[in-house]
């Protein structure tokens, strides 16, 4: 079992009567890129904001690569954020205002600052103001800061918005470059539920601020891929035809009988032929896919009232 | 704590703000100077002493200095949701407070030498002397400024907490105003509204060791150590009550 890098316990924020937050239980392992999936308002700001000490909890705790309390500002040193917008001081350049957080957060070497400029691809921004960039450059911007300290935990919020599909694909390189070759844990959440899956190993949806599901990538893709989905008569009967008249053992039998059948997608005549063949009749027969989004809808009951 | 006053030295002295500022009370006593001169030049007679002794009078233009200089420091931070980057990175909230109120300090006494060596400068270079004269003005300013300085500090303290716990800077500067300016008339009307109650004397009290009735006073009782003392002492409570006030307050506010 690998390290786990952020768990939270019980999590509650209220504000007011409403509870932005209520009983969030996640855990963020050692290696992980977490998905962080829900619609507006579901809490997924404020998740990162309790877990970056911006907001304090209406109950619960959070525990940062094992430390919780006021070891926590310690541990806080270890991650990278950046939610909601990128906010930085507008009447300073990216370069000045990296440097700025450089020194105050006692980074040594002034070259760790063309070194994440470089990175997001903004060292010929020269001496523009923060307050002239395109949201964009700002977002980029937010990313050196959150890379500068060489995080071992990154905290994304929305990280992709503004960003051109050339950024958004130099971006989703980076995040896989940080997570295989240094090992950064990555917390992430994002709209843009088909970017997330391409970079994501495990999911968090949240919904109306409760925690619905925790599921691996893997889990996640077995539960979604396609199959050949069959309503069928005999179910038995069919089964024992797949295997022998098909040679394939890569399906399931669902209650109703019903069978997903996981190959021979591209042959759907071939298997109706075999089980007609074999006395067996086909009530229904769909080719069937989800996705991420998909997937997400049906758990929170399809999608938006 | 000290990479966080590089730091937000590194921002102030990277912000035109800081120095069109600077640039802009030295051309006002460079031409404060030069209204001497042209007296001088008119009839007049306008010596380092009597341009020594305007400092002394003018005293309470540190208390909006100090609350230029907090301004400066805190650059907007609420407006452009920078804090959020400081707190992220688990930087203590006491810290973040402490930091820039030291900055701030620093800075104002960095300003305070660089202006009034300015002016003395000026005036010295330019203005009649008299050098038994001018050596005593020098003790009475040496006084003033030893008396003002607590209350100023008292004041940037008031300042600086008015900044984190407002969030509008306007607002902010509003309140810090209202605290060090206005209370001292509401003191003086309360006591004249209760005059023969027992209340009289505790408003009387209060108004008389307000920082702004204090560093009015210095001037006209220069020399009187034990008033400077009490100068420090005022100063002291004000620090001290305005920084626990402004961080107990900021431990408990949301960053947005």
């Amino acid at each position: 079992m690998s390290e786990i890098v952020l768990a939270t316990h019980g999590l509650s924020r209220a504000y007011g009567r409403s509870r932005a937050l209520d009983q969030v239980s996640v855990t963020v392992r050692k290696g992980d890129i977490y998905g962080l999936v829900g619609r507006n308002g579901a809490g997924k700001t404020t998740l990162m904001r309790l877990v970056t000490g911006q907001s304090t909890p209406t109950q619960g705790s959070v525990e940062l690569f094992g430390q919780t309390g006021r070891e926590l500002l310690p541990a806080r040193g270890r991650t990278g954020a950046m939610i909601e917008v990128p906010s930085f001081a507008p009447f300073l350049t990216a370069r000045e205002n990296l440097e700025y957080y450089r020194l105050q957060r006692g980074i040594p070497g002034k070259g760790v600052v063309d070194e994440v400029l470089e990175q997001v691809d903004l060292r010929e921004t020269g001496k523009k103001k923060f307050k002239t960039f395109s949201l964009g450059m700002k977002q980029r911007l937010g990313l050196a800061l959150a890379l500068m300290n060489h995080p071992d935990f990154l905290i994304l919020d929305e990280p992709i918005n503004g960003l051109d599909p050339e950024g958004v694909a130099e971006f989703r390189a980076l995040l896989r470059r940080l997570n295989q070759e240094r090992q950064t844990t990555i917390l992430i959440s994002s709209h843009i539920l088909t970017e997330l899956s391409s970079v994501a190993t495990c999911y968090g949806f949240l919904e109306q601020g409760n925690l619905l599901e925790e599921i691996s990538a893997q889990t996640l893709h077995d539960k979604c891929r396609t199959c050949l989905r069959l309503s069928v008569d005999d179910a038995p009967r069919a089964a024992m035809l797949l295997q022998t008249g098909l040679g394939t053992d890569n399906f399931e039998v669902l209650p109703g009988s019903v069978i997903e059948l996981y190959d021979h997608l591209d042959r759907p005549q071939e298997v109706s032929g075999t089980l007609v063949a074999g006395g067996v009749a086909i009530l229904a027969m769909e080719q069937k896919s989800a996705d991420l989004e998909a997937y997400f809808l049906n758990l929170i009951g399809g999608g938006r009232s | 704590m000290m990479n966080y006053m590089r730091a937000e030295f590194y921002k102030v002295f990277h912000r035109k703000y800081t120095w069109i500022t600077l640039v802009v009370v030295l051309a006002l006593e460079a031409l404060l100077v030069s209204g001497y001169l042209f007296i001088n030049g008119h009839g007049g007679f306008e010596t380092f002493y009597s341009g020594a002794a305007m400092l002394c009078v003018m005293l309470s233009i540190g208390f909006y200095a100090a609350m230029i200089i907090c301004d400066m420091v805190f650059a907007s931070q609420y407006k452009s949701s920078t804090l959020k980057n400081e707190v992220a990175f688990g930087i203590p909230r006491h810290r973040i407070y402490l930091g820039k109120f030291l900055t701030s300090l620093v800075l104002s006494l960095l300003f305070l030498v660089v202006m009034t060596g300015f002016y003395l400068a000026l005036c010295w270079l330019t203005l009649y002397r008299d050098p038994e004269r001018d050596a005593y003005i020098m003790q009475v300013v040496g006084y003033c400024l030893a008396t003002a300085l607590p209350l100023w500090i008292g004041v940037l303290a008031c300042t600086n907490a008015c900044l984190f716990l407002i969030r509008s800077e306007l607002a902010a500067s509003i309140v810090a105003v209202c605290v060090f300016v206005m209370i001292p008339p509401v003191l003086e009307v309360c006591g004249a509204l209760f005059i023969a109650t027992p209340a009289y004397p505790v408003f009387q009290f209060l108004h008389r060791y307000m920082p702004t009735v204090m560093v009015d006073t210095a001037y006209t009782i220069a020399g009187d150590w034990a008033y400077c003392g009490q100068a420090w002492i005022v100063g002291a409570i004000w620090l001290a009550v305005f920084t626990a006030l402004g961080i107990s307050g900021f431990r408990k506010r949301e960053i947005q």
